[in-house]
């Protein structure tokens, strides 16, 4: 009985197995310790694209070849990787940024932005950015704009895109 | 071609050598570990559940980590200035901030010379109202053997 378990679990060659399965764990831990790091996006700076609680892969690797683009959502580390805020890139290096009545102003133009659904009267005097300098803001611009941390953020910051 | 006796003289010797190393970590702990435990311990002290008399106890013992004159610029309101007045406001808030759980997700620290060090970390609190994560930047330094808070500055992390 005891053999024919096991022999349903580890097959037909147990050693065989025994290395897949150590294979497979070497893979899960790299990739999902250092490349596709799991991250909960907790409150709803990023609703309605991300709810208050939904699990989301970072890929760290997304910005070794090219730079962060205007549109994607990214994480920002704190001190570390371990807490991270979610926010997506609306304004690139060497760019003016304005906010005039909830509506964000690149180089004195308005950007186009489907995503954002509600927009309360944000206002922010223009500001230029380094050049290495992004601007991030969350998708929520229904809340409260001393609520919701955005704003200027160095390249260094970003840890990577948010996938999924 | 090493003998049996040979090969368990130096397992044991590796052992043994691997024993030692670990009890000098633990009862000389380097600068760095110090002050690492002293903040995890700060903050499972504000987690801690307290009412009335143990409530300042708990003040007090949160109080104990910080220098005497310590300054703490949280970002919000005016600064507080020195331990005492920290033990007084800590005490007062107890039952309000023993709802929230404050939990040290990242720690860099870097020991600039043996009386001071600077510490960067990120701080979240989860409450009714949801996580807010902040980081911060903190000089230690140290007085009679231990290592004390002198300085809690915030980091913008996104700068208008």
């Amino acid at each position: 009985m005891a053999h024919g378990v096991g022999r349903l679990i580890f097959g037909e060659n147990p050693r065989r197995t025994t290395v897949r399965i150590l294979i497979l764990a070497a893979v899960s831990v790299v990739t999902f310790g250092w490349i596709l790091i799991p991250v909960r996006a907790e409150g709803i700076s990023m609703m309605p694209t991300y709810r208050n609680g939904s699990l989301n892969l970072v890929n760290r690797l997304a910005f070794l070849v090219k730079s962060p683009e205007r549109g994607d959502i990214v994480a920002i580390r704190l001190a570390g990787p371990h807490a991270v805020y979610i926010k997506r890139i609306v304004g690139l290096p060497g760019e003016r940024i304005a906010i005039a009545d909830g509506t964000v102003r690149i180089n004195g133009r308005s950007l186009d932005e489907p995503y954002v659904r509600n927009r309360s009267g944000w206002t922010m005097a223009e500001v230029q950015l380094g050049s290495d300098e992004y601007f991030l803001i969350g998708d929520n611009r229904g809340m409260r704009e001393e609520e919701h941390d955005f704003g200027r953020a160095h390249r260094s910051r970003i840890v990577g895109k948010v996938v999924f | 071609m090493l003998r049996r006796a040979e090969l368990r003289i130096i397992a044991i010797t590796a052992v043994v050598v691997a024993a030692a190393a670990f009890a000098w970590r633990a009862i000389f702990p380097s600068d760095e570990r110090q002050i690492r435990g002293q903040l995890t311990r700060v903050a499972e002290e504000v987690n801690e559940q307290r009412q009335g008399l143990s409530a300042i106890a708990g003040a007090a013992d949160v109080a104990s980590a910080f220098a005497d004159d310590v300054v703490i610029d949280l970002g919000e309101g005016a600064p507080i200035r020195g331990r005492d007045t920290l033990m007084g406001i800590v005490a007062r808030l107890q039952p309000r901030t023993s709802r929230y759980e404050v939990r040290i997700r990242d720690m860099d620290v870097r020991v600039d010379n043996p009386r001071s060090a600077s510490v960067d970390l990120s701080a979240t609190t989860a409450g009714e109202n949801g996580m807010d994560a902040r980081e911060f930047q903190l000089l230690m330094v140290k007085r009679n053997g231990k290592w004390l808070i002198a300085r809690v500055t915030p980091v913008k992390v996104l700068e208008k």
